[in-house]
């Protein structure tokens, strides 16, 4: 300890208000989680691993170190918030939550961060029509050419180091310009089996629509009819993950609203890292009497896509689809939700398909929200090693289930190779499975039809 | 005594230390700054202290360098590789160095054709047995937090594990060493080849729990996968039951792979967080592996199941996949930690009885227990006799510590009364060097003293520890529970 | 016999000092202490009147190491013989080191347990002379050698004490595991006066598998896959011609395998093991009654006045084979090793007008293995005494010798026990 007594400095804990103490001391410091914890494997220190981070929030808490302290705010976002450490916890010991605690009352250390974090969280992604913008702008910059000229030129990089950085993460992906909004109700084909809401995501509808495209027609297709409410938005990972537990707060009461009044039977969700913030809505709102039942409601109902579909007994795919995958095990669905088994059930219908395992498929890609951005000196070996189990497993197709983690491995394969490198999502592939776009067209019209002739 | 003989080095040595360090290895692989070492005064076990400095060498030319250092300015120092040890071995000495050999951590090679493989310290237990897996080799000794703790850490503590039962621990899958010695000389004991002429100093290494020098190589031994693995659960009505069928299966001479029990408590705390399948009325079960060819297995599995059925169990199921049987184990390997859920606090005690004296061992254990009003949960290697008492207990009751210190010291009474010893897996470190005399008389400590003066004549490598400190007697040990004192 | 003005005159039992002379020398004393405390008690009188002791079990091993610097007093373990302790439920016993070691595997039979330790001629070898030596067998392939069985050990030292190290139990890490350092410590530290094993279940059933080898090739490439396979025999025994021939197959190559188990996995490893042989160029032998017995003596051989051990890794295993029948070719050698663990033997009859091209002969092999690896060894455990004159019996004991000599100087720091005998004239 550094010093015996409490800090003098700290008549009020902040730490207090927010951080219930016996999270704190389910961890018996037995250290099973050390190399599970990417950043402590990168870095051999102990300040840097899950126990040590524990041990310092510990600290704070007691008062021993101010949360201002720097080096405690360093070791703390130096976290890549991946959850690896809940799956080896042998004590259940809630991770995610002492951490974006400790984040809630400790300051970002560098001031790219901040700004980086601000920018992007506070202003982008609270705001859908700038998103919107922000969305074409990305998609047209990727498609007319100009991104590769820019990459060629290295004029960004002379320029403007920082937005450099964040262009290299914006990599190719596939998807039309002009993105196609979703249906607000998409009627099960079929005898309807499930009523499903949809989270849209922020993102996901500006780089990956296909993806939530493919989403509603699988769904579909099994019998769910698929309910989309516009007045969502944001789930506020990000912002609890950066220690914005506010604004978290905020967008979480706002989808609570949207899908509240809706009587669905699960809510589904194709971005993994959206999906365990939505299930954690009860613990983020337990404190608001207005909301916490409610939230807890919410998120009783929220499950991964590929748990939706793992759960029915899927109509059998027709189509052929002969490609050999690797699956990214998404942090914040394997730790983060336990889901491992589900998108490779769904993987295993798909005829023709071959999955090849990576070696340490649940290891974090590095990209962790806007880690890759904040700590690029981090990120990129922990891509770089992932990028190596890729290539290993000879494959050119990684399907993987969260819109960070495809550009961050897209990112990757441009810098690390294979250049052809896929990246799609599980619900993708079945889709193809399924004959894609133009069977759908097809399946709706006789839809159409025998909805006509019904009497 | 050892722990006496090197004075704490005062604050300005410290600085003299820090840049003496800082003269042989690059500045950012020594840690100084007090925020820092903060992070190293703790390790799996209950004591804290905090080093003066903390290195991280990266070869064993930099750990000579390290210790030339040390014994230059007479400061003590200390190995550690992940920091999960029970009984405090990788705690630092007051005012000494802590050699970090956390960023040694390659496998430098795997042999197949001559079934081992050369390590770094580092290298994460699990990991090894990751890379040689596809060369269908293995290597056997798997403590439960073989996920963490590295190869050099269970040198140095001869760590065990469920499958050392059929298969031997540490010491029996050690080929040889490479070993900064106290005086900063690099030697190589043992190696590739068998039956090397002298003195098994190798031998002798192992599990010395780093009081001789600083290893930063190791040739393990790998044996190949068995080709068939059978995993049973046999559920008892009874504790003594259980245990009856753990000697029935030894008189029986069945040497399964590994025998672990799992009383009620443990069971239900391992259901509690990560549901093993384990049935929760249950008294006890029984965890039973068998391996070798399909044509044993099928008879040794039949042999051990019939031995559960003739000590009255109440079920026995036989994992029918490879999913169930990594289920079953995964509740086991997380029990420890599971019964975090049940108590503010618990304490570990390893001990290792005679297999047939397990049923009245656990009584006597349960009825200390029972005496000073603690709860006792046992999750243990039945098949080795090696008990794991975890007393249960709250460091907010006023004057529990001294009770669970007092049980603690009883149930190691228990065990060397019954023939048995101190430790099976855990060592003695910190944490049971005072009651070292349960088992060894003065005599027998002379010559562990004469051993220790030889290799480490100024007694500065890993100092307090295995040896009993004067005087100081047992309210060194649970001090405070696990999960305490953070 | 002489007298001996010593107050421990009673602990001294009769004895022939001219019939346990080593390498020549004749001792002027000959004891057999009755009980451990005597062995203290003696140890420490020599030690306070700078007498030499040589502790001595069966008598069958004597001839290892080099000739003694001095040599006052035999120290014979042979009274203490008993059982101290056999729980056989625990598979684990407790004997006195002058127990023979035949005789302990026939208490242990009895009970269908055996000590999983093999070494040839165990009819006069005591436990403590064959832990003291570090002797194996062939079944070291499954259960280890001597280290890896023994359990825990009670020491006369030269202070006069009885130290106790390890315990009775098969799991053990208190203290620093002194164990080691007596087993193949040739009682160069202390005399062991008792041990506890860790026992076996006797295998339900067993058999010998022969297998006959065209080619040095073939031998070698069957060894490495029979190393890597699971199928899990007892021992691999790998036998050059001359030590075929002596074991009654006919002078070729041949792997004897030893099997056991339960039936049905002997059943599939003699079914299994034969095959992989074919797939190598090898093929099964009938073999006659006797031959596994005669494979586990080849070491006896009273005619031959040399036998060396050379310890290699694994996979060197065929290939120092070769080179001991190749390079030792004027002595008519028979060459054998443990394949599955790196130890070849090679015993020979060397006459004394040849010893010092045999000297250079061994030396130049020593030099060549330590190419292979840098802890290989070549130690000759039986040479006559004009070759250990020109040959350091161990060779190099590498790094570690600095070690070892401060811990003989710590546990035995008169040099009253085995002056000169082990490793660097410890």
């Amino acid at each position: 300890m550094i010093e015996d007594a409490p800090h003098p400095a700290l008549p009020f804990n902040p730490l207090h208000a927010v951080l219930d103490k016996g999270l704190l001391k389910q961890c018996v410091h037995c250290g099973l989680c050390l190399d599970a914890c990417p950043t402590y494997r990168l870095l051999g220190h102990e300040a840097d691993s899950p126990r040590g981070r524990i041990f310092q929030v510990r600290q704070v808490y007691e008062g021993r170190i101010s949360p201002d302290d720097r080096d405690f705010r360093t070791h703390i976002y130096a976290c890549l918030d991946c959850r690896a450490c809940q799956t080896a916890c042998p004590s259940g010991v809630q991770y995610g939550q002492i951490v974006e605690a400790a984040r809630a009352v400790a300051e970002p250390p560098r001031p790219a961060e901040r700004t980086v974090a601000r920018l992007v969280l506070g202003t982008v992604f609270t705001r859908k029509p700038l998103l919107e913008v922000l969305g074409f702008g990305a998609r047209l910059y990727q498609r007319s050419g100009l991104q590769a000229l820019v990459r060629r030129s290295g004029l960004l990089d002379a320029a403007l180091p920082a937005l450099g950085m964040i262009e290299r993460q914006l990599a190719p992906v596939h998807g039309s310009l002009v993105r196609r909004p979703l249906p607000t109700v998409q009627p099960a084909i079929g005898a309807r089996r499930l009523r499903v809401g949809l989270i849209e995501g922020c993102v996901m509808p500006q780089l990956f629509s296909d993806t939530n495209w493919a989403t509603i027609r699988v769904l579909a297709v099994n019998g769910c009819e698929v309910v989309v409410p516009p007045a969502q938005g944001c789930c506020g990972a990000l912002h609890a993950h950066t220690g914005d537990p506010d604004s978290a707060r905020a967008l979480a009461r706002r989808n609570v609203d949207a899908f509240e009044p809706l009587d669905l039977d699960v809510i589904a969700v194709n971005a993994a890292g959206c999906g365990s913030a939505l299930k954690e809505y009860g613990h983020l709102l337990a404190g608001d009497p207005a909301y916490a039942a409610r939230a807890a409601a919410f998120a009783a109902r929220v499950r991964d896509v590929s748990e939706v579909l793992a759960s029915l007994d899927l109509l059998p795919p027709t189509q052929a689809v002969p490609l050999t995958v690797t699956y990214q095990d998404a942090c914040h669905l394997a730790h983060g939700q336990g889901v491992r088994l589900q998108p490779r059930k769904v993987l295993g219908s798909i005829p023709g398909l071959k999955l090849v395992e990576m070696q340490e498929s649940d290891t974090c890609c590095g990209s962790a929200g806007i880690y890759n951005l904040t700590h690029p000196d981090i990120a990129e070996p922990i891509l770089k090693a992932k990028m190596q189990s890729i290539r290993a497993t000879g494959a050119h197709t990684v399907v993987a289930s969260n819109p960070g983690c495809s550009m961050q491995i897209a990112a990757g394969a441009q810098r690390y190779g294979p250049e052809d490198l896929q990246v799609v999502h599980v619900v993708e592939l079945l889709d193809r499975a399924y004959g894609g776009a133009a069977a759908w067209r097809r399946a709706r019209q006789r839809q159409t039809k025998r909805d006509a002739n019904a009497p | 005594m050892i722990a006496e003989a090197v004075a704490p080095v005062a604050p300005p040595a410290a600085d003299a230390l820090v840049h003496a360090l800082c003269a042989v290895l690059p500045a950012e692989r020594v840690l100084w700054r007090p925020y820092d070492l903060m992070l190293y005064e703790y390790d799996g076990s209950i004591e804290r202290h905090r080093p003066a400095a903390v290195v991280f060498p990266l070869s064993a030319r930099e750990v000579s360098e390290i210790l030339q250092v040390c014994n230059r300015l007479g400061v003590p120092y200390t190995a550690r590789g992940a920091g999960t040890g029970l009984s405090g071995g990788a705690l630092p000495s007051p005012g000494g160095v802590l050699v970090s050999l956390a960023r040694m951590n390659r496998i430098l090679e795997i042999n197949p054709e001559n079934r081992c493989a050369l390590v770094e310290p580092g290298v994460v237990n699990l990991r090894l047995g990751q890379a040689v897996q596809p060369y269908g080799l293995s290597y056997v000794p798997d403590p439960s937090s073989q996920k963490a703790c590295t190869i050099g850490g269970n040198v140095g503590e001869n760590s065990g594990g469920p499958h050392t039962l059929r298969y031997g621990v540490t010491t029996n899958h050690t080929l040889g060493l490479e070993v900064v010695l106290p005086d900063g000389a690099i030697v190589q004991v043992g190696g590739a080849s068998a039956d090397c002429p002298g003195l098994d100093l190798v031998g002798l290494f192992v599990g010395s729990e780093g009081t001789l020098g600083i290893v930063t190589r190791i040739w393990v031994r790998l044996i190949p996968i068995a080709e068939s693995v059978k995993t049973l659960l046999a559920v008892f009505p009874t504790i003594d039951a259980a245990c009856e069928a753990v000697a029935g299966c030894i008189a029986r001479r069945i040497v399964p792979a590994a025998l672990e029990m799992m009383d009620n408590m443990v069971i239900r705390a391992v259901e509690s967080v990560n549901p093993a399948g384990y049935p929760v009325d249950a008294a006890a079960v029984l965890l039973a592996e068998v391996d070798g060819l399909r044509d044993e297995v099928d008879a040794m599995a039949g042999e051990v199941e019939a031995v559960c059925w003739a000590h009255g169990a109440s079920d026995v199921r036989m994992a029918r996949n490879d999913l169930e049987r990594a289920r079953l184990w995964a509740g086991r390997k997380g029990a420890f930690g599971a019964l975090g859920r049940i108590t503010p606090d618990y304490y570990t005690v390893d001990g290792v009885v005679p297999r047939t004296r397990l049923p009245e061992v656990l009584r006597a254990i349960a009825a200390i227990g029972d005496d000073a009003g603690f709860r006792i949960a046992n999750v243990f290697h039945a098949g080795d006799g090696n008990l794991h008492p975890l007393i249960l207990w709250d460091a907010d009751v006023p004057g529990a510590e001294e009770r669970v210190v007092a049980a603690g010291a009883e149930i190691m009474r228990v065990c060397a009364e019954a023939g048995g010893s101190l430790s099976g897996e855990h060592g003695i470190g910190l944490e049971k060097r005072d009651l070292m005399p349960l088992i060894f008389g003065e005599a027998d400590m002379g010559v562990m003293h004469r051993v220790k003066d030889a290799i480490d004549p100024r007694g500065q490598c890993n100092p307090g520890k295995v040896f009993p400190t004067a005087g100081r007697c047992l309210e060194i040990f649970a001090r405070r529970g696990m999960a305490v004192g953070w | 016999m002489s007298s001996l003005e010593l107050p421990i005159w009673d602990a001294i039992a009769p004895g022939d000092p001219a019939a346990v002379g080593v390498d020549g020398v004749v001792p002027r004393y000959h004891a057999r202490p009755a009980s451990p405390e005597g062995v203290a008690t003696l140890l420490r009188a020599c030690a306070e009147r700078g007498l030499a002791v040589l502790p001595r079990g069966g008598g069958t091993r004597l001839g290892i190491g080099n000739p003694l610097r001095s040599l006052d007093l035999v120290l014979d373990t042979g009274a203490l013989d008993a059982v101290v302790e056999y729980e056989s439920a625990d598979l684990t016993i407790t004997v006195q080191a002058g127990m023979p070691l035949a005789r302990l595997q026939a208490v242990l039979a009895e009970q269908g347990q055996m000590l999983p330790l093999d070494p040839p001629a165990e009819t006069a070898s005591t436990v403590g002379g064959v832990v003291a030596a570090n002797a194996s067998g062939p079944l070291r392939y499954a259960f280890g050698t001597a280290r890896d069985l023994v359990l825990g050990t009670r020491v006369a030292n030269t202070d006069g004490t009885i130290t106790r190290a390890g315990g009775k139990v098969v799991k053990n890490v208190a203290g620093y595991d002194l164990n080691k350092l007596h087993v193949g410590g040739l009682g160069c530290l202390g005399v062991l006066t008792e041990l506890s094993f860790k026992l076996q279940p006797l295998p339900a059933s067993t058999r010998t598998l022969a297998l006959r080898f065209d080619t040095v090739a073939a031998q070698a490439a069957f060894l490495a896959a029979v190393v890597r396979s699971n199928l899990g025999p007892l021992a691999i025994e790998a036998l050059g011609p001359t030590a075929s021939g002596a074991a009654g197959l006919g002078e070729r190559r041949h792997v004897v395998l030893r099997l056991g188990g339960y039936p049905h996995a002997v059943e599939r490893q003699a079914s299994d093991l034969p095959k992989l042989a074919t797939n190598h160029g090898g093929h099964l032998v009938e073999n006659a009654d006797g031959l596994w017995d005669r494979v586990r003596n080849l070491q006896v051989q009273p005619a031959a006045n040399l036998l060396v051990k050379a310890g290699v890794p694994i996979s060197a295993t065929s290939a120092t084979m070769e080179q001991l029948q190749e390079r030792l070719a004027d002595f008519a050698p028979r060459v054998w090793g443990h394949a599955g663990n790196g130890v070849v033997y090679a015993s020979a009859s060397a006459d004394d007008e040849r010893t010092e091209t045999l000297a250079e002969l061994l030396a130049q092999l020593r030099q060549e293995l330590r190419g292979v690896d840098t802890s290989a060894s070549l130690v000759l455990l039986k040479a006559p005494l004009a070759l250990k004159r020109h040959i350091d019996v161990w060779g190099d004991a590498g790094d570690g010798l600095p070690l070892m000599r401060s811990v003989k100087a710590a546990l035995d720091p008169t040099s009253t026990l085995n002056p000169g005998r082990f490793v660097g004239g410890i």
